[in-house]
């Protein structure tokens, strides 16, 4: 196992490298200029003075390769860089907002799991009832309604009508635990849907394939009851192809939902990277960016390993 | 019996006055929650960035001079005011007590040191544009400043009346070359900076010390960005907001009305300014017939109609018609088909010219009214929707043929003819205001006689010549003015904006905002 962790870091190297040059080049490639940008294209008074001072100031008048050159060197220091608008150092940044991506990511995930797997086991064991189809009928309506549709009718109705829900924002936990929980279910509802909608299907299609084979066939003859031969052996099983899927969906959340951040002004990292572009802030969308697909690796790693958990028979190697 | 009844009487007559009164009484304390757009791009007051940086800051901070809600000049942080016959010197007697809001006193050196330090190349300062005229700024004694030009600029005394070319902080309190800052500093304004969490929102209270006394009202406000604007909405209807900038237009016929009955509405009537900008130095739009005939095409009250709600106003200049006292009347020009198509034959231009026009993505509804009364007028027209930095990008170099664009109206002509129409910016290799490649030499001539003239009245009228000048050659098409509307719970009381959508001014605003609750 320690090889194999080691291993993996390994390989992060080249794959980081080869991300903070992409990221680096896409983000100069986006047309606007960060300094034109914080002037104001229209101020009527803008000199060029001011703008090459600007420049000079932010570090920009440097020849790109120049700029890159800096900031990876800063990187392997262990300094994401500083926000070009505040100053502030980015690593600092995105600590600040990833807790919010956290919370929601895994309160979403939380709501997934729940809704996906005893779903998509009923609707397996039960295949062809009303359970079934209501179940599919959800994961149809889940795939194909736009999340931030969703969340602006919750918004309309739990929101307004029936004001059941906060309609926008967030609350530290620490502040008050009950208000962060309050605000806490409408985005993760709204994400939580999406996430079941897909695994829902696929854990269903899962648990058909095990429910054919032999070893449930034996069970059964050996007078397990139902129940069991389910939960103990075929839900495990299906589990183990599902984790893939669960463990994508998982890092693609951990990587931040930028329309539900937007939509319920949540202030995730999500939220970060969509203003740091608007705002064409290079260190902070470079460093955030860069630190997002560290996270998403991770995030692989720990699934491989849950994998290894959910069935000892898999070889990491 | 007959005692007790006239008693009630006046008791309830006593009672009755008292609750109207009271009503109308603005109360002190409460905690405001005010939805705005974007969030912060930076909490450097010397620097202007985007439009919601600006007017957040004017809540915290000011100079030394301000516009009330009628474009009017007023005093702030200086209480008068002198300029010398040869328009060179400029001398401000600062209002004592005045206190930051670290308590301490405001004296003329702040003013000096502010003014210096947005002057300072290293700073990157906004204002580093603004004050280039200024020789140098001395601090007389402990109240009075006074501001040295290098040449007589009349423009420049309505520049200071705003925190545009320096907010007045106290000396030393941002560092030398760090423009970018993790905490406002102090300011004088009427509430002070608690603390910011990015996208969570900007926390102030009030300013006890405050120089207008008995002002602000509010103890609290917290300014929440919330960027989706159906979201913000909802949430003001929902209670989770007071006050919300930038109100959706499809629901302000619905609260003037009356349909939301727990909400109002306040109007910055002419926040917005709308154009379309012709390439004028490449065909087809060097050609100054085929220009006219297209803004013949254009029916100004129906683009209002079709892609405003309503609401708006055709414009000719860019000054406010109600508050520039420099307007000038020019005439609206009708949409007459026959005549356009008359201009463009008459301008020998291929009348199967394909005319690019381009808007950022978002303007669709705008430029789809446009393309239409185009298109049936007879012009062929291919619609373009790009990124505004890619906007920028062709605009500077001059690769386009007719963009729609946005601005603001500007409070003296000095702030947009200059920039916008002289030979010089229009010959730059990299376009920075003159987008449209516009020069003509005699508009340059009046322009530059203009800027030297003192008198405001005499300078407006060699302003309106130039302006005429423009109106004829038309490098541009002014559309129209374009309100913004801020909507707010009923138990907010006392909020007023101007024409230009400020959060706060000295005059009103904010500071002057209570809650009936």
């Amino acid at each position: 196992m320690a090889r194999y962790f080691i291993k993996r870091l390994i390989q992060l190297i080249p794959v980081l490298f080869f991300v903070s040059i992409f990221v680096f080049l896409i983000i100069h490639l986006i047309p606007g200029d960060p300094v034109e940008v914080m002037l104001g294209e229209d101020d009527a008074r803008a000199s060029q003075e001011l703008y090459q001072a600007m420049r000079k100031q932010l570090g920009l008048d440097a020849p790109i390769h120049i700029q890159y050159l800096r900031w990876i060197w800063h990187v392997l220091q262990g300094d994401l860089g500083k926000s070009l608008r505040t100053a502030e150092p980015v690593w600092d940044m995105v600590m600040a907002r990833y807790p919010a991506t956290i919370y929601l990511a895994l309160s979403a995930f939380l709501v997934g799991t729940l809704i996906s797997i005893p779903a998509g086991a009923i609707a397996a064991v039960k295949q062809n009832t009303a359970w079934d189809y209501s179940a599919m009928g959800f994961a149809l309506f889940g795939i194909s309604v736009p999340n931030f549709w969703l969340a602006l009718l919750l918004i309309l109705g739990l929101g307004l009508h029936w004001r059941v829900f906060p309609t926008m924002g967030y609350v530290d936990p620490t502040a008050h635990f009950g208000m962060f929980l309050w605000h806490l279910v409408m985005p993760s509802v709204v994400l939580g849907t999406a996430m079941a909608s897909s695994i829902t299907r696929f854990v269903r299609a899962e648990m058909l394939d095990q429910l054919r084979l032999d070893y449930v066939r034996t069970a059964k003859a050996k007078g397990l009851p139902d129940r069991k031969i389910v939960s103990r052996h075929v839900l495990r099983n299906s589990l183990v192809a599902a984790t893939t899927a669960i463990g994508l969906q998982v890092g693609r959340l951990l990587g931040g939902a930028t329309v539900i951040e937007t939509v319920f002004s949540w202030p995730g990292v999500a939220l970060l990277v969509l203003e740091s572009v608007y705002a064409r802030d290079y260190p902070l969308l470079q460093g955030s960016v860069l630190f997002l697909a560290v996270a998403y690796v991770f995030v692989n790693l720990f699934v491989d390993v849950f994998y290894k958990w959910l069935d000892p028979r898999i070889s990491l190697e | 019996m007959k005692h007790a009844r006239i008693l009630a009487l006046v008791l309830g007559v006593v009672m009755s006055a008292g609750s109207v009164w009271g009503a109308d009484t603005p109360k002190h304390g409460g905690r405001l929650i005010f939805g705005i757009r974007k969030d912060l791009s930076s909490l450097n007051p010397f620097w202007r960035t985007q439009s919601t940086d600006a007017y957040v800051r004017q809540i915290m901070f000011e100079g030394l001079m301000d516009f009330d809600a009628k474009g009017k000049i007023v005093p702030a942080l200086a209480e008068s005011w002198t300029i010398s016959p040869d328009g060179l010197t400029y001398t401000f007697k600062l209002r004592n007590g005045v206190k930051f809001h670290n308590g301490k006193e405001m004296t003329a050196q702040d003013v000096k040191w502010s003014a210096d330090y947005a002057m300072n190349p290293k700073n990157a300062a906004t204002g580093l544009s603004l004050m280039r005229n200024v020789k140098s700024v001395t601090a007389r004694d402990k109240h009075t400043i006074e501001i040295t030009l290098k040449e007589a600029e009349p423009i420049f005394f309505s520049t200071l009346a705003s925190i545009r070319p320096f907010p007045v902080v106290p000396e030393g309190s941002v560092g030398e070359g760090q423009s970018r800052v993790k905490d406002f500093p102090p300011g004088t304004g009427p509430f002070v900076y608690k603390e910011y969490q990015s996208a969570r929102g900007l926390v102030l209270t009030r300013n006890v010390n405050y120089w207008q006394k008995g002002l602000p009202y509010l103890d609290e406000i917290v300014l929440k960005p919330v960027e989706e604007t159906q979201v913000r909405f909802t949430s003001l209807r929902a209670g989770d907001l007071d006050l919300i900038e930038r109100t959706p237009r499809v629901f302000v016929p619905k609260l003037i009305k009356g349909d939301f009955p727990d909400l109002k509405v306040a109007e910055a009537k002419y926040s917005g300014f709308r154009r379309l900008i012709f390439e004028v130095t490449k065909p087809p739009f060097n050609n100054v017939k085929f220009r006219h005939a297209v803004r013949q095409a254009l029916d100004m009250r129906e683009f209002v109609r079709a892609a405003y709600w309503g609401f708006g106003e055709p414009a000719t200049v860019w000054a406010i018609p109600s508050t520039s006292p420099w307007h000038i009347g020019l005439p609206e020009v009708k949409r007459d088909v026959a005549k356009a198509k008359a201009l463009v034959k008459e301008s020998g231009v291929d009348p199967n010219t394909v005319i690019e026009l381009a808007a950022r993505k978002g303007e669709e509804e705008e430029m789809q009214v446009i393309e239409r009364q185009l298109t049936t007028a007879g012009f062929k027209v291919k619609l373009e929707f790009l990124t505004g930095g890619k906007i920028s990008r062709r605009r500077r170099s001059g690769e386009f043929m007719l963009d729609f664009s946005g601005a603001e109206p500007v409070k003296d002509p000095a702030d947009a003819y200059p920039f916008r129409f002289s030979c010089l910016e229009g010959k730059r290799a990299k376009r920075i205001l003159n987008y449209s490649g516009y020069c003509n030499p005699e508009f340059d001539k009046l322009v530059a006689r203009a800027n030297k003239i003192q008198d405001e009245k005499e300078r407006y009228k060699v302003y309106e010549k130039a302006i005429r000048i423009v109106h004829e050659d038309l490098p541009e098409i002014p559309l129209v003015f374009v309100p913004r509307y801020f909507a707010f719970h009923k138990k907010v009381r006392g909020f007023t904006t101007d024409d230009g959508a400020r959060f706060n001014m000295t005059t009103g605003g904010l500071s002057r905002t209570w809650l009936d609750q």
